[in-house]
């Protein structure tokens, strides 16, 4: 365990020295970041001017809702996005080479050797938005359900980025440039969705099978609602499997991985 | 270089772009078909429970029929107009591969925009496929009303305003002379201009006062032009004036970009990072 930490010690102070390379980049990102956190407050303050209630949510509940998922895409821009952009390269070239032969976890090594170091203010920002609407909420919210809520956004943030590599891993097969990637940027938008609206069939699928709904929604809703400890176990029961899914699928990847370049 | 030979370069750049966007073409299916439904699937959902909570059926003159075929078409169009998306050229400045295009005996920007409107062209077969589907299986004249008049003056619209998106991006993709790294500007000009052109939200939802400001920006006319012509709610005379606008936008875009261009090959050391 210590041995990671080092690694990842390693990996953090490459991330900013990359960084620094960049600084108009720097800026840059923390510009589009805000533009996009205005953009998804206007797009729900627009839908709350046609109707009072959103998935059972009234707009204070729905303001958390949102800093939540700008949390998790914050989060998630910070520790796995660039692994997540290099994962298909690396397989095409041949480069997955370097990293089955150290001796740490491959997985390890593909899911967290890229640190946006660039994202990191953005995440800061995203942290000042959420407490600051937690704080603002009208309703005084319970600070043990505020600690659990914290534990449930950053599995969510793992969830997120878990669901994406299902979307990529079949570039082991396909060997194609992306995977399913643009399928996931469109089925992302049920992250950004309250659970409440959703209904049947799709219900249960975004909530066990793309646990779309476990990210930000239902972490939401044990906060804001009265204590329901049942939201906590389904969560950790659709968290468990998809976190087996994506070990089987990546031992089964592994196998058929053949090294040559596509 | 002969005008002839002109042609036939730009011809073969446009058919070499084709055969690559279907390389791999289970993906490439894949992905089509899974945004789209993914894409509606949300928008059905967003909007099933706005109007079942507001109590309406018709909100700003859409029925949820209605507000489902304007999701399954506008990311369609929106994809169109990307082109090849963030990258076209900034990659090109940034890895100093650029070099090529400034000894080649080519323009680069017909070079560019020959393979922007590829992938371009390659979309808008995509949109006419779904609506082949749509048309053969859903068709309802209360929510769309289809002809082919309406059709070719969509293909006309949908031509210019991926021209006037690819200057539009290419303002941004050119700032890489200064910047390298311009990933995050191309982001914040495909996010801004999905919202404020009405692919998130249909624009008639927007405040009064938020529309007319919009009607002076160009991104209405970038994909809500595009839509309403391809819904046919739009008469001759607001079809040429919005035409006219549109096509004012892309000459204002080309300017500045030209500009840019021109500017920024000063800054270029063909390095490459």
């Amino acid at each position: 365990m210590i041995r990671y930490a080092r690694l990842y010690l390693h990996f953090l102070r490459f991330a900013f020295s990359k960084a620094m390379e960049f600084r108009a980049d720097f800026f840059f990102r923390v510009v589009m970041d805000i533009i996009i956190y205005i953009v998804h407050f206007l797009f729900f303050s627009i839908i709350y001017l046609h109707t009072p209630i959103l998935g059972g949510w009234s707009i204070d509940e729905m303001k958390i809702f949102i800093a939540t998922f700008i949390f998790i895409d914050a989060f998630h821009m910070t520790f796995f996005a660039n692994n997540t952009w290099w994962f298909p390269i690396y397989i095409n070239r041949g480069d997955l080479d370097y990293y089955l032969t150290k001796p740490v976890s491959s997985f390890f090594f593909m899911a967290f050797k890229e640190f946006a170091a660039n994202s990191l203010l953005n995440l800061i920002l995203a942290i000042g938005l959420l407490s600051y609407m937690i704080s603002n909420h009208p309703v005084a919210l319970d600070l043990s359900k505020i600690l659990v809520f914290i534990l449930l956004i950053i599995n969510g943030s793992f969830l997120f980025f878990m669901t994406y590599f299902i979307f990529l891993i079949p570039v082991f097969w396909t060997h194609s440039p992306r995977g399913f990637g643009d399928v996931f940027y469109s089925a992302e938008k049920i992250f950004q969705r309250p659970d409440g609206i959703f209904q049947g069939f799709a219900k249960k699928v975004f909530l066990y099978f793309l646990p779309f709904s476990m990210m930000a929604s239902y972490p939401t809703r044990y906060l804001v609602s009265p204590t329901d400890n049942s939201l906590l176990l389904e969560i950790l029961a659709a968290s468990c499997f998809i976190y087996f899914v994506v070990y089987l699928l990546w031992k089964k990847g592994l196998r058929n991985y053949s090294s040559a370049s596509s | 270089m002969s005008s002839k030979s002109n042609k036939n370069w730009l011809g073969q750049v446009f058919l070499m772009e084709l055969r690559n966007l279907i390389a791999y073409r289970a993906d490439f299916w894949v992905n089509f078909f899974g945004q789209t439904f993914f894409s509606l699937v949300v928008a059905y959902f967003l909007w099933a429970s706005v109007f079942e909570y507001s109590g309406q059926t018709t909100i700003n003159g859409f029925t949820i029929q209605k507000m489902i075929f304007y999701y399954l078409m506008v990311p369609l169009i929106f994809r169109i107009q990307q082109g090849h998306g963030i990258g076209f050229l900034s990659k090109e400045i940034y890895d100093g591969n650029l070099n090529k295009f400034l000894l080649y005996p080519i323009n680069v920007y017909s070079y560019k925009l020959m393979t922007y409107l590829a992938t371009s062209s390659f979309y808008l077969l995509q949109l006419f496929l779904i609506l082949l589907i749509y048309n053969l299986f859903f068709y309802d004249p209360q929510i769309y009303s289809f002809s082919l008049y309406n059709l070719i003056r969509f293909s006309f619209v949908i031509v210019l305003v991926s021209i006037s998106f690819f200057y539009l991006y290419s303002i941004t993709e050119l700032l890489a002379f200064w910047f390298d790294n311009i990933w995050s500007l191309g982001v914040i000009l495909r996010f801004t201009s999905s919202f404020l052109g009405g692919a998130l939200i249909p624009l008639t939802f927007f405040p009064t006062s938020a529309q007319t400001i919009l009607q002076y920006t160009p991104f209405p006319y970038l994909i809500d032009f595009p839509m309403q012509t391809l819904q046919g709610t739009l008469s001759t005379e607001s079809f040429l004036s919005n035409a006219l606008i549109a096509t004012g936008w892309l000459l204002v875009f080309r300017f500045i970009s030209t500009l840019i261009w021109k500017q920024g090959q000063y800054k270029y050391t063909g390095i490459g990072i």
